[in-house]
């Protein structure tokens, strides 16, 4: 029985590997488009009033730390998307991964009240559409070395 | 039953007499029940009042343990193998173990866990077995060293005159002819003796060898030798039905000569076909609300929300039941034809009023509510005096009441092909007598249409014919359902004509096999980490909540985080604890939002349905 159903569910139809890719490269470029913006808007960066060396060495740091790290897990979730074109079974692993960790950051965001929603929901539909048993069972079947 | 028939049985029995491998110490040996009973006194308990005893240890005889007493609602009857060793003998018998084990000159065959149980199981699993041992303590239990005092007896008993006994029954029922092996076993000593899950004193087991007769009224030949075996079935622990059986010819069952080879568990002595070490598991009952619940979470997790990771826990270790390993190595002694140590038969036909008459238990009534160190009772019958089962029903009980003898199997397949044809041509009558009055009211219908006073009576006439019209299509699906399975029927004919009875092990719902080599290829350091850690765990909750109350949570979050990922990498599972996380932390959030945005995602849910909807029509429309 379980044969039967690993053999039938390696055999992912491309709509849905399609449907996944564009989903993450949709949230990838959300990530990545929202930290440009938010580090353009930061006052430090394109005030028109000068700012002290102190004001700018006070936000600086949270702004790079929170956006830079933004278009940085968009960046690596783009290319994760692109692997995932090839089935492989560690571009899988890894951006379930990396959607626990958006996750898990939106979850103390919420509980220190910044709360991303958009990051929520993004990480909540991968998640599940990642953990599908169908898109699950196609990479497994692809798994050369599983940790 | 005549002389004859006895010494037929008889020689049936000793024919196909199985042989039982043993583990590497094992103390207790079947042996015979009037010697054990001659060893023992007979107690009566009575709710409420202290245990009486009815016949003191050296008056009690086989005769007398049957005799009636009147003893009223819920009395239980036991015999009491062990008195509690006094203080001197009990050190006696500790000091000589620990010379024994100092310089190392054990038993040649003593026993070794190696692996220990709990490394091959979960967390989750091990807490519950620190609160399954805490239980102990609260329920009743054999005392700890009734066991090491059996053994002592049943050593010296042994040492006045060895012996190895079965009793035999051979049983004819719905045309097979079942060979029954039962074995009385002093002592069960599993859980002091093997890190199982009870002791007990006194335990029955059994084995069950299922023979056809080939012999016909037209060709009558030796009554013995006409007879052999088509399956066999080996009594263990709480398996039933189909699980329990093989067919003679299954390569699992090992032979030596005509003999099935036994591999028993040690302590337990419940049997295996293959040799090796087993998982038991135990449910608690108060776990069964939250098991249930948590199935169909699980149902739902898998099958409607199509996720992914369930199906396969499911076939691992069931994490509400507690794990305990049955050792059935076979590297013990081994006791059958052939061997250095052979069977003494006893033939239980007619019944013996040690098995008809005596329903009580066959050692110490411990009190336990979950019965677990109670002793059971005889071959005949359950704790609560009613009959077992494997004796009333041998054939049922291993669901083998629906398997046809082979020699008969041709006979009963003509009469089921007949049984179909039979109604098959009932049916044909039927759908020929339905044509006929469908026509002749469709004529009427189709003559009563447009008739302006007519129009109620039309209307019943119309309903009429849709029900004949209906009737008519089930009478002919079920002819073609007949074809089908006559056409079935005439395929398995050659098939049982060409001796092939189909695959061996279709009927096996879920086969009781050993641990793997890859599954026992653990670490050491697993080993001793799986043995120490959730007591670890319980001492670091206590130093916490002693020494840093205020971080309590964070604590035990770092601690669980800990052992759950020191778990994960033993056993090769990292990757499955991260996805599960992730998916944890994606319900979480899932939750944040339903407590944020409730209304707005019922919205947005109604939203998508509809545009759903408004999609699939337009679909339909466009073609």
């Amino acid at each position: 029985m379980s044969a039967n159903i690993s053999r039938n569910e390696s055999s992912l139809s491309p709509r849905s590997l399609y449907i996944l890719i564009i989903f993450q490269v949709l949230q990838s470029l959300m990530l990545i488009g929202t930290g440009i913006y938010r580090l353009l808007e930061s006052p430090w960066l394109l005030s028109v009033i000068p700012l002290s060396i102190n004001e700018i060495a006070k936000d600086a740091p949270a702004v790079l730390v929170n956006e830079m790290s933004f278009i940085f897990v968009g960046t690596i979730l783009l290319a994760l998307a692109l692997f995932m074109l090839s089935r492989r079974y560690t571009a899988w692993l890894l951006s379930i991964l990396v959607q626990g960790g958006l996750l898990l950051y939106s979850l103390i965001a919420y509980y220190q009240g910044n709360p991303r929603y958009d990051v929520m929901i993004s990480g909540v539909i991968l998640v599940f559409y990642l953990n599908q048993r169908t898109i699950q069972t196609a990479f497994r079947s692809n798994a050369e070395n599983v940790l | 039953m005549t002389e004859n028939q006895e010494m037929i049985d008889l020689t049936l029995l000793r024919r196909y007499e199985p042989v039982i491998r043993y583990t590497g110490g094992e103390c207790f040996y079947p042996f015979s029940v009037e010697r054990y009973i001659k060893q023992c006194s007979l107690w009566l308990h009575r709710p409420k009042i202290p245990d009486v005893c009815l016949v003191p240890t050296g008056s009690l005889t086989l005769e007398r343990l049957t005799q009636q007493r009147p003893n009223g609602f819920d009395s239980i009857q036991y015999v009491k193998f062990i008195e509690p060793l006094d203080l001197v003998e009990l050190a006696k018998l500790s000091i000589s173990s620990t010379m024994k084990s100092l310089t190392g000159v054990e038993d040649q065959d003593s026993f070794r866990a190696g692996l220990g149980r709990l490394a091959r199981v979960g967390y989750v699993s091990r807490l519950l077995d620190a609160l399954f041992s805490l239980t102990l303590l609260l329920r009743g239990r054999v005392p700890g060293d009734t066991a090491k005092a059996a053994a002592l007896t049943y050593q010296q008993m042994q040492a006045e005159q060895e012996s190895f006994c079965y009793y035999g029954r051979v049983h004819r029922q719905e045309g097979w002819i079942v060979l029954q092996y039962w074995f009385f076993y002093p002592f069960n000593n599993w859980r002091t003796g093997f890190f199982g899950i009870n002791d007990h004193e006194g335990d029955w087991e059994m084995i069950s060898i299922y023979c056809t007769d080939g012999s016909t009224s037209d060709n009558p030949s030796d009554p013995v030798e006409s007879i052999r075996p088509v399956w066999v079935a080996y009594a263990s622990h709480d398996f039933a039905g189909d699980d329990l059986r093989r067919r003679w010819d299954d390569p699992e069952v090992e032979k030596l000569g005509e003999h099935p080879l036994v591999y028993s568990g040690a302590g337990s002595h419940a049997s295996y076909f293959s040799k090796g070490e087993y998982l038991a598991e135990v449910e608690l009952p108060f776990l069964t609300p939250i098991r249930r619940v948590w199935n169909w979470i699980e149902t739902i997790w898998v099958n409607t929300l199509r996720q992914a990771g369930a199906e396969a826990e499911k076939s691992e270790i069931n994490v509400f039941r507690i794990p305990f390993i049955d050792y059935a190595r076979g590297d013990g002694i081994t006791i059958g034809p052939g061997q250095e140590k052979t069977w003494q038969a006893a033939l239980i036909d007619p019944l013996p009023g040690w098995v008809k008459d005596y329903r009580g238990l066959w050692g110490l009534y411990a009190k336990d509510p979950i019965s677990g160190e109670n002793a059971p009772a005889g071959p005949m019958y359950n704790r609560d005096g009613t009959v077992r089962k494997s004796w009333y029903d041998p054939v049922g009980w291993c669901g083998l009441d629906k398997i046809t003898p082979p020699e008969q199997a041709l006979e009963v397949l003509h009469e089921q092909r007949s049984i179909n044809l039979k109604r098959r041509e009932e049916l044909v009558l039927e759908v020929e007598q339905s044509v006929e009055e469908l026509k002749r009211f469709g004529l009427e219908t189709a003559a009563l249409q447009g008739i302006a006073h007519m129009e109620t009576i039309y209307d019943q006439q119309i309903s009429h014919v849709d029900a004949l019209s209906e009737e008519l299509d089930k009478k002919r699906q079920e002819i073609c359902l007949i074809d089908d399975r006559l056409n079935a029927l005439d395929k398995y004919e050659k098939e049982l004509a060409s001796g092939d009875y189909g695959p061996l092990r279709a009927h096996i719902h879920r086969a009781h096999l050993p641990w793997t080599e890859t599954e026992l290829r653990l670490s050491r350091l697993a080993e001793a980490y799986s043995a120490v850690s959730i007591g670890v765990l319980m001492i670091g909750i206590v130093l916490l909540v002693v020494f840093a109350s205020h971080y309590i949570l964070f604590g035990l979050a770092v601690m669980i985080g800990a052992l759950i990922f020191i778990e994960s990498s033993f056993r090769r599972r990292l990757s499955r604890l991260a996805t599960s996380l992730s998916v944890a932390l994606a319900v979480v959030t899932v939750l944040v939002l339903l407590f944020e945005f409730f209304w707005q995602v019922v919205v947005v849910l109604v939203l998508l349905a509809g545009l759903y909807i408004v999609w699939e029509n337009v679909r339909e429309i466009s073609g």
